[in-house]
């Protein structure tokens, strides 16, 4: 009984936070929402006894991701997002009205196939993968997009670094001004900071 | 159990389309970034249901990917905006058509 409760609690909670996500005006607001939504799905992860992925997603969405994002907004102090002007209407309600068919079209098919399920197909109690057996997964039958995944993780941290970095002009450290900055990019050659 | 491996697809199913909406709606490229990364996590919340509902690591593993897909695009993405915003001094996704100054 309990359990029930703190599920539907839970879905609640995610699903309103990752509204909110989109509804606040607030840039600082919106990242804070979408941590409460990725602990949200943590939480769900820890009910379904996926251990590994609750690890997870808490230590990289919710540490790494969101305060990468916050760093960010501070940064750039977005603060309030500007209001949006009235362009691309029809975008906007194309899409409002996809993702509801999208919904809808999901939960119908669930609806339907709750009946079309033959019963006992679904385990009546979710056991946690051994974190082993997916380590081996990994490094054998997914080798291939394993490496793949390195060399992305590799080429993102030198294109961040490459993108963010400040210019260094014979060791003095080039505060960036949007107007001076434009020409003084065609004068010189970039250096390595 | 059955119950909840459904209700989970439904709230990823969900959380996918508030995303979807998001990147339509808005105009700030931060915020669009925000919307995408609830996708993201509508998918993995997807693939971990379906990894528990059939006990099997696939679905994991996938996560494991899913997961480092996402940060470095965040890592990469938002290095671009500090950028851009140094160049323009704003981050609207509209005025974003330039690849140089």
């Amino acid at each position: 009984m309990f359990f029930e409760i703190f599920y539907v609690f839970l879905f609640v909670l995610t699903l309103a936070s990752a509204i909110m996500v989109v509804v606040s005006p607030h840039a600082v607001y919106s990242a804070l929402y979408l941590v409460l939504t990725m602990i949200g799905v943590a939480c769900l992860f820890v009910m379904m006894n996926a251990m590994l992925a609750a690890a997870f997603q808490i230590i990289v969405y919710a540490g790494a991701i969101v305060v990468l994002f916050l760093f960010t907004i501070m940064l750039l102090n977005l603060g309030r997002q500007t209001p949006h002007r009235g362009r691309h209407a029809v975008t906007r309600w194309l899409g409002l009205a996809l993702s509801i068919a999208l919904v809808a079209q999901v939960g119908g098919a669930m609806l339907l196939l709750r009946d079309a399920l033959p019963a006992g197909n679904l385990p009546t109690e979710l056991v946690p993968v051994p974190v082993p057996q997916v380590a081996l997964f990994v490094i054998t039958e997914y080798l291939y997009a394993f490496e793949m995944i390195s060399v992305l993780l590799l080429v993102a941290v030198i294109g961040s670094v490459v993108l963010a970095r400040r210019r260094l002009v014979q060791g003095i450290e080039v505060i960036s001004d949007p107007v001076q900055d434009r020409g003084a990019d065609r004068k010189e050659p970039a250096t390595w900071s | 159990m059955e119950l909840m491996i459904q209700g989970n697809l439904l709230l990823a199913a969900a959380i996918f389309s508030i995303g979807a909406v998001g990147i339509l709606w808005k105009r700030n490229a931060l915020a669009i970034f925000m919307c995408i990364e609830l996708m993201f996590n509508a998918a993995t919340l997807g693939f971990i249901s379906f990894a528990q509902a059939l006990g099997r690591p696939e679905g994991v593993a996938v996560f494991l990917f899913v997961i480092t897909v996402a940060a470095a695009e965040a890592a990469v993405g938002l290095a671009l905006f500090i950028k851009l915003f140094n160049d323009k001094g704003n981050i609207e996704a509209e005025e974003m058509n330039l690849l140089q100054d």
